[in-house]
């Protein structure tokens, strides 16, 4: 590996975000959601007034857009193993609420942690260069140490992708050097293996909220990439909402994202019924790997995607995603709005 | 948050030859609590460095296209801040 660069000061620092004007969303301006970014900017743009949903897109030439199929996409090939017994199954809601990595610094660790529970459900996705596949990209990251890692984002915007806090702003490391804003991620949508269908677009635009960028406290870990080209006309975007409890339970959550137990660069995907939820964090059986933080957690209502989470950590007994609420929704609706 | 240091885990990727692999893909397989679902890619020289945040058993899967995926296990904590292992990938 060579050398850490030289960070210029304003690249290194968090900068906290002002809203735009009076019509602005009520962001907050303190507490762990205060929204902040790698840059040095004057606002985050403009955001509406108490939003409940954000609607999607399908993007530019979305004719041939696969169709959901009720609550979960419709995916060629058998299902996997797991998916035959679905119905049958009942599903094992945690008694307590899983651990932090804070948290079990201290105590006594809870049962083992994996991210594919029981038999691998994901099956690969091919025709990625297709809505609504391509919303989903592969991010390769580099790190203030110029490590180099994978991960996933999804389109909620023309230029801004949601991903994991983790994914664009290393806390706690123990590395040094590697703390903090990351340099630049590649965002790759739709990629499959070597191919890229949409290209792909560098960007060293980051936003988060101080709850993960200066308490690494993974009930806050979220956060945004901002691109330099309006990249998501083409793709299309989620739609994204801020749900009560009932109808997230009731809910089947969908994951699609660039595992890295599978070969380079490809998608996959996975659905099951969302375990259990609480006010911060969605906790579901979806099968992921390591690659998968940042991936959109999402529900199909009426033929419409729409994310309700933001998924980051593989659980000991589910994993589990930063969940859409009202503090969250309006930070995104500020981020979806940047230029 | 811990304002202790979280452990290290240190590697390294090399082929049945000992030659090292770069960009292959590093992940968390199994672990003592909730982990980042992120992946870490080796280095030029097959290098890898991942943060475990409490004492424990950590199991890391390993692929790099081209050779059969692996893992191993490795045991973080007592006394030790840094855990160091070496992973062979076979070729497919």
């Amino acid at each position: 590996m060579s050398a850490s660069h030289k960070i210029t000061p304003h690249r290194v620092a968090s900068h906290k975000i002002k809203a735009a004007n009076e019509d602005a969303a009520p962001v907050p301006s303190s507490g762990p959601h205060t929204p902040v970014s790698n840059l040095d900017l004057e606002h985050a743009g403009k955001s509406v007034r108490q939003p409940k949903t954000q609607a999607p897109s399908a993007g530019r030439d979305a004719g041939g857009a696969a169709p959901a199929d009720g609550e979960t996409e419709r995916v060629g090939g058998a299902a996997g193993p797991r998916a035959a017994a679905e119905a049958a199954r009942t599903l094992s809601v945690p008694a307590t609420k899983l651990r932090d990595i804070g948290e079990a610094s201290f105590g006594s660790p809870p049962p083992m942690a994996e991210t594919v529970h029981g038999p691998d459900d994901r099956r690969q996705i091919t025709d990625t260069a297709a809505h609504p596949w391509r919303m989903h990209a592969s991010l390769l990251i580099v790190a203030r140490d110029n490590s180099q890692w994978i991960g996933t984002g999804w389109f909620i915007g023309p230029r801004t992708l949601m991903t994991a806090g983790h994914v664009i702003h290393i806390k706690n490391s123990g590395v040094p050097g590697r703390d903090g804003w990351v340099k630049s991620v590649q965002v790759m949508p739709g990629r499959n293996g070597s191919a890229l269908p949409h290209g792909s677009v560098t960007s060293t635009s980051f936003r988060s909220v101080t709850g993960w960028t200066d308490n690494g406290d993974q009930n806050f870990d979220y956060g945004a990439i901002i691109l330099p080209t309006d990249l998501g006309n083409t793709t299309g975007w989620f739609g994204f909402g801020a749900y009560p409890d009932a109808d997230l339970v009731a809910s089947t959550g969908n994951i699609s994202g660039y595992p890295g137990d599978k070969p380079s660069g490809t998608q996959w995907y996975d659905s099951r019924k969302i375990a259990s939820v609480d006010a911060r964090k969605v906790y579901y059986d979806i099968d992921t790997a390591g690659g998968q933080s940042g991936s959109a957690v999402y529900r199909i209502v009426n033929g419409a995607r729409m994310a309700f989470a933001i998924h980051a950590y593989g659980g000991a007994v589910t994993n589990s995603g930063t969940r859409i609420n009202s503090e969250v929704y309006n930070n995104m609706v500020a981020w979806k709005a940047a230029t | 948050m811990s304002a202790s240091p979280p452990h290290l885990i240190e590697g390294r990727v090399v082929d049945a030859a000992g030659a090292p692999v770069p960009m292959a893909s590093v992940y968390f397989v199994e672990g003592p609590v909730a982990l980042p679902d992120i992946a870490a890619l080796t280095g030029p020289d097959g290098s890898f460095r991942l943060s475990a945040p409490g004492a424990g058993a950590y199991t890391l899967g390993v692929r790099s296209d081209g050779h059969k995926p692996a893992a191993a296990t490795v045991q973080v904590g007592g006394g030790r801040l840094v855990a160091v292992l070496e992973i062979v990938l076979v070729p497919e």
